[in-house]
């Protein structure tokens, strides 16, 4: 229908080509780990027994005499193996969508499906830290760090005794040490007096890739893949490994003059080679 | 409408089928098949024609719509209606609904496809799309 002034088709109209409320989900846990190269299907690795070894029986490694035999001792591995796991995911385009659009759908579409992969990956690896059975701890919080009664919470205690035990399994945290919370126990420590009271805890004057400062000499890193009511301890390059086997790659596959699909994958695996390097903290939240 | 179908894996086959100019289809709606070759949504028990892959407007000038004939598409069962087993052929049953199959149906051509898992009433699920049966 022909419109005249006043109604509604010919008014003007600008259409940003610009898209907007897009946040892009960065990878926060994959840089945390070795970052090793693969160039096969399988890996396989050794865990070692991290207890200190004693002498058996009645001997001890203290006190042997003159011309006795030493005590024996063995070291033992646990050895290990996995397949690398692909990543992968697609979007079909139209030929008009791709070149007629009002904005450039293969890069959103692409930012998009790389978002997915990072975003699976990032969570495949807390599940697997959180599947770990030999850590140095799996401990509920003194009392949930936003708890009503501002005086039973207690962040820094449970930080600490996680530090704690991980020292025990002769793991430092103080070095290289990473506190992983959500963006709620991010929250609750920022706002908890004994935190930013504490002389460990440093502002996030260095914040980078989602490092939001220290506290108790471990760096916050903040990612919503840590699950809710939970935050975890490991030791940044030390704990876990990422075994890439193909990095990130597009593809576009393209059907001439119909479509184009527009596909990326990545393919690696995880794995936890110092389980003791791990220390959980339950019931934050 | 609603309960338009979930893209799960990507269709290979996308055939053109006739639409009138003044229809309006929303991208991912399943769509009933017509003498000749024209599709519009489905409402009912209907011959199942494929899922429209991308939206048309009413009176936009087109009057083709490119349809899936494969793929893999989340559904929903339609409502009060039994849960649909994995590894059962289902059919249409309304608008962008579903629900199991009759053997009769393979012979109309009103079955979509083969349910991947199983659906409960109002609830959606995995679907390998086969129009050619």
């Amino acid at each position: 229908m022909a419109d005249q002034a006043g109604q509604v088709d010919i008014r003007g109209e600008n259409i940003s080509k610009i898209v907007t409320v897009f946040a892009q989900k960065k990878f926060k846990l994959l840089p945390l780990l070795k970052q090793v190269n693969s160039s096969k299907l399988t890996e396989t690795y050794y865990k070692e027994d991290p207890t200190i070894l004693t002498a058996s029986g009645t001997r001890n490694i203290k006190g042997i005499t003159r011309l006795s035999e030493f005590p024996s001792v063995q070291r033992s591995w646990t050895k290990t193996s996995s397949d690398h796991i692909k990543y992968g995911a697609e979007s079909l385009i139209s030929m008009e969508d791709l070149r007629l659009n009002a904005f450039n759908i293969q890069a959103r579409s692409i930012n998009g499906i790389v978002e997915s992969i990072v975003n699976s990956i990032d969570t495949a690896i807390y599940a697997a830290l959180t599947a770990e059975g030999s850590t140095s701890g799996t401990v509920g919080a003194v009392a949930t760090w936003d708890n009503a009664t501002a005086t039973n919470q207690n962040p820094i205690n449970d930080i600490l005794r996680g530090i704690q035990a991980m020292d025990e399994n002769n793991y430092d945290a103080m070095e290289n040490g990473v506190l992983l919370v959500n963006p709620h126990d991010y929250a609750s420590l920022m706002q908890n007096s004994k935190v930013i009271n504490n002389p460990s805890f440093k502002t996030a004057d260095i914040v980078s890739n989602g490092k939001m400062g220290q506290v108790a000499g471990l760096t916050i890193v903040k990612s919503t893949t840590v699950t809710d009511a939970e935050a975890m301890i490991i030791v940044r390059g030390m704990t876990a490994t990422w075994q890439s086997a193909i990095g990130f790659e597009t593809a576009l596959v393209e059907k001439a003059g119909i479509s184009t699909i527009i596909r990326s994958w990545q393919m690696g695996q995880i794995q936890i080679v110092h389980p003791k390097a791990i220390y959980t903290i339950t019931g934050t939240e | 409408m609603a309960s338009e179908a979930v893209v799960v894996e990507t269709p290979t086959v996308i055939r053109d089928f006739t639409v009138a100019d003044g229809a309006t289809i929303e991208q991912f709606t399943l769509c009933k098949l017509a003498d000749a070759r024209l599709a519009t949504a489905s409402s009912g028990a209907d011959v199942f024609a494929g899922i429209a892959m991308t939206e048309k407007e009413a009176s936009d000038g087109q009057v083709n719509l490119g349809l899936a004939q494969d793929g893999i598409f989340e559904l929903t069962a339609a409502p009060g209606a039994t849960t649909i087993p994995a590894g059962t052929m289902c059919k249409l049953s309304g608008a962008n609904l579903i629900i199991t199959a009759e053997a009769a149906d393979l012979l109309t051509g009103k079955v979509v496809g083969k349910c991947l898992e199983e659906i409960a009433p109002s609830t959606s699920g995995e679907v390998d799309i086969g129009v050619r049966g």
